[in-house]
């Protein structure tokens, strides 16, 4: 069961990827599946696609309930296939 | 691709160990997130503004999962919104279908992902919910106010129909597995080629193994169990044994995929198939459900004292996903999720059986990951290989 973490936008790059902060690591990922996206958005990442953009508050609410429920402290996986 | 940050969401981890030119070892490990504890303390209202945002591609399933549970617990009948939720739990099931079909196999294949199709056909599916429920409130427990707009919701499952049919198929599926070999080996598409791909003698039988299918439980039979043993969530068992869910467990019946299972088990080739076939079929079957529609009111509140115990089941594209809560003084004191990885990813699940004893060669790599991608992980997923000789 996936969980939607909120990653932040932090720079746009070319063919339409871009790199996000998740949980304050960098990782690139594709925006083909949104449209409009600009740095500072939040979006949600699954498996280096962002998937939507969330309102600030709607990521920060998220986030913060994350936080408190411990589920957004897991160690970071090295790769992903 | 590094996806370091994939901690965050959960991970599968698959270690193989060979030696003498097979697998000797097999260890599947799943890391998941502890979702249903942000759920805890929460009034029923909170808890379903949650859900959506904590669960990326399976929200409306989640959500429909909840609210049935909640309903359990409140004494709320919503079955007159049971058809307009079928339709709403269908068209995500074929997004997320078309996800694998459009971005993962391409990738298993070596070619470009098509984000761009599979954008349109979530776009088609996001429209259904403001067309059956203007108000955007049918995910609520109770149902909302249902007015189906029917020009919309015919646009929209066009779409979607259209959509899936142009890039998945670009033919009439087949009927029969002699169809499907030609349709494999003759249309244009990422699908037809990983058919191709896993029809080959050296696939088709590939992590074919002796676990059975999980039955379509009512939600009450996964209650009882979440409710008895907080492990269960985790650790799932039917009759005491492991189980695999999905499209292979749904369509064993349907005659294209009896007809690879009986040819050769069910392998990488019969999983592909069920898969397919339940797309044309959930992208078929859309239109017949939207017309069955009919407006409904929201369920009338009983007036319960907030103390309860409910449980929700509902078919996601990679298998049957449960809930149990139970309510105490109009919050939710207890939740517990049994979702479809923790059945298939089992340390003795599916994935694991059907690895155990396999040849390793230099095919090995892309057989394990075909079989990891047929049993459709909703995290992301590595594959190590340490051989012992």
């Amino acid at each position: 069961m996936c969980l939607a973490v909120p990653a932040r936008v932090i720079e746009l790059l070319e063919e339409d990827r871009a790199t996000v902060s998740l949980g304050g690591v960098k990782v690139a990922c594709s925006l083909a599946l949104v449209e409009g996206v600009a740095v500072g958005d939040y979006v949600i990442v699954h498996v280096g696609y962002a998937l939507s953009k969330l309102d600030p508050e709607e990521a920060e609410r998220t986030l913060a309930l994350l936080a408190e429920t411990g589920t957004g402290t897991l160690p970071p996986a090295s790769d992903a296939a | 691709m590094s996806v370091a940050g994939a901690g965050l969401e959960g991970g599968v981890s698959v270690r193989l160990t060979t030696a003498d030119g097979r697998v000797r070892a097999v260890s599947v490990q799943v890391r998941r997130p502890a979702a249903a504890r942000a759920l805890c303390g929460r009034t029923p209202e909170e808890a379903m503004r949650l859900v959506p945002l904590l669960f990326s591609l399976c929200g409306t399933a989640q959500s429909l999962a909840a609210a049935e549970a909640l309903e359990g617990a409140l004494g709320l009948n919503a079955r007159p919104h049971a058809p307009a939720r079928a339709l709403l739990a269908d068209a995500e099931a074929a997004t997320n279908h078309a996800w694998q079909v459009l971005i993962d196999w391409p990738a298993r294949l070596g070619e470009a992902p098509r984000p761009r199709e599979l954008a349109a056909l979530r776009a088609a599916a996001a429209a259904l919910h403001p067309a059956l429920y203007p108000a955007r409130d049918g995910l609520r427990p109770g149902g909302g106010s249902l007015r189906p707009d029917r020009a919309a919701l015919a646009a929209a499952i066009a779409a979607l129909r259209e959509g899936v049919e142009r890039t998945v198929f670009a033919a009439p599926f087949p009927t029969d597995a002699a169809e499907l070999e030609r349709w494999a080996g003759a249309a244009g598409t990422p699908a037809a080629r990983l058919m191709r791909r896993v029809l080959a003698p050296d696939m088709a039988g590939f992590g074919a193994c002796r676990v059975p299918a999980l039955e379509p439980h009512p939600a009450g039979w996964f209650g009882e169990r979440l409710s008895a043993d907080a492990a269960f969530s985790e650790f799932p068992r039917q009759d005491g044994a492991p189980a695999h869910t999905g499209p292979l467990a749904r369509r064993s019946a349907h005659p294209l995929v009896a007809a690879l299972l009986s040819t050769h088990g069910p392998g990488l080739a019969a999983h592909a198939a069920a898969r397919l076939v339940e797309l044309a079929d959930l992208a078929k079957r859309l239109a017949s459900q939207a017309d069955r529609l009919k407006d409904a009111e929201p369920a009338s509140d009983p007036g319960r004292t907030g103390h309860g115990v409910g449980s929700g089941a509902v078919e996601t594209a990679r298998g049957r996903l449960a809930h149990w809560l139970r309510l105490d003084n109009g919050r939710i004191a207890d939740c517990r999720i049994v979702a479809p990885t923790e059945w298939n990813f089992a340390a003795d699940g599916p994935l694991a059986a059907g690895l155990a004893g396999a040849a390793a060669d230099e095919g090995l790599a892309e057989r394990a990951g075909l079989l990891v991608a047929a049993l459709d992980p909703c995290v992301a997923s590595t594959i190590t290989i340490q051989n012992e000789d």
